[in-house]
């Protein structure tokens, strides 16, 4: 079903049409709010969930024009941004928290590799925590996602310079983490 | 061009490097830009840096697992969903509808409507979708030409479901289960249709430890 299709049958009241879009479109979405939370993935969790409230009541405001998967996405944008400012006195999630290594767990992987997983995402989200919210967002999208410049634009309801700034500076603030990750 | 020019139009292709690394840049655009790395050293090591990066989110966002959405997650955003009021869009379909203080709309007798309202509907909803599916269905019949193509024995399990489980619900389990909706409702129960690859034991006992589920069994 497509997205922009399921948000008209949601508008409608479409329960069925509701849990096909969550049950479709959730992990995408929480790893995308997750990069926009410096890798804390419960409270992406928790994100994803109240936007997808949001959109439940929101469907019918949703127009047509546009791409729905970037109105979505500005939803949980939103709501990061939200959970962010509520919780701006909250330090980011530790090594021992529930972060991306926390998902890692695979019974099947060495301990060599097991640790080499938690590096990289411990490396991950020691770099987005560098980063602001906006500057997580083009990121993600451009390197994890793959998506082209006006994609990206749509989704962040940026210009496509401002977009490619963002990434220019994003690439500056994390230079300095980079190198030392190439020395060792 | 002189220097300026020159300077201009690298920091125009450096900006555009990170679309060059994933991938999504126009074949125009690439071509200027392989144009440009071939005579030109600090590009080359600018588009090094970007390739860190991608590698670096690539590696590390793979880690996060994309957890599946829990039938509890899901299940405690349809009961927050039931419990909302009815969306703007909604209430301008109802004319000369008032809104309503909050205390008359939470009230026990509002509650115990609504709950029968919607235990109505999702028995309708069950029984329109058993009357599609036996609408799409192909109708055969017996000809004098000689006997009916022998046909795979369809494996059929009964489910009661608990009557406070929401149509999405029973949909989301139907689906996870790769279940096909056959016959019901009848006395609160439904039938489906058991894939042909599925071991039918198992999918009973797997039902009954749903919360969804008040009774399963082999119908055939």
């Amino acid at each position: 079903m497509l997205t922009k299709e399921a948000l008209s049958q949601i508008a409608a009241g479409d329960r069925a049409a509701f849990t096909q879009l969550y049950l479709h479109a959730k992990p995408s979405l929480i790893r995308y709010a997750a990069a926009l939370l410096a890798g804390d993935v419960d409270a992406a969790m928790d994100v994803v969930d109240e936007a997808f409230l949001n959109i439940w009541r929101e469907a019918g405001r949703y127009t047509g024009d546009g791409s729905a998967d970037g109105w979505i996405r500005r939803i949980v944008r939103n709501k990061a941004i939200d959970w962010l400012r509520s919780r701006r006195e909250r330090p980011l999630p530790t090594d021992g928290d529930r972060g991306f290594a926390h998902r890692q767990a695979d019974e099947a992987d060495t301990p060599e590799a097991t640790a080499e997983k938690t590096s990289a995402a411990d490396e991950l989200r020691r770099a987005l925590a560098r980063l602001s919210p906006q500057h997580r967002e083009v990121v993600w999208l451009c390197y994890f996602e793959d998506r082209s410049l006006s994609e990206i634009a749509v989704i962040a309801g940026c210009p496509e310079n401002t977009v490619k700034t963002r990434l220019f500076h994003a690439r500056r603030l994390l230079r300095g983490q980079l190198e030392r990750l190439q020395t060792n | 061009m002189d220097g300026d020019e020159a300077d201009d139009e690298r920091s125009a292709l450096a900006l555009l490097l990170p679309f060059y690394v994933n991938g999504t840049l126009p074949q125009s655009e690439r071509a200027r830009i392989e144009t440009a790395l071939a005579a030109d050293p600090d590009l080359r090591a600018e588009l090094e840096a970007v390739r860190d990066i991608a590698d670096l989110v690539r590696r590390g966002g793979a880690e996060i697992a994309g957890p599946v959405a829990t039938p509890e997650r899901l299940d405690a955003l349809l009961r927050r969903i039931d419990a909302d009021a009815p969306r703007p869009g909604l209430r301008r379909l109802i004319p000369g509808r008032r809104a309503q203080a909050p205390s008359a709309r939470i009230g026990a007798p509002a509650r115990v409507w609504k709950r029968a309202f919607a235990a109505a509907l999702a028995l309708a909803v069950i029984q329109s979708g058993v009357l599609a599916y036996q609408a799409q269905s192909p109708k055969t019949y017996a000809s004098l030409g000689g006997p009916e193509p022998s046909k795979p024995a369809v494996r059929r399990l009964l489910l009661r479901l608990d009557p406070d489980a929401s149509w999405a619900q029973i949909e989301a389990l139907l689906e996870v289960h790769d279940l096909t909706l056959s016959g019901g409702p009848r006395g609160g129960a439904i039938e489906v249709d058991v894939p042909a690859d599925a071991d039918s034991a198992e999918l009973v006992a797997t039902l009954r430890a749903s919360r969804l589920v008040t009774f399963a069994g082999v119908v055939n």
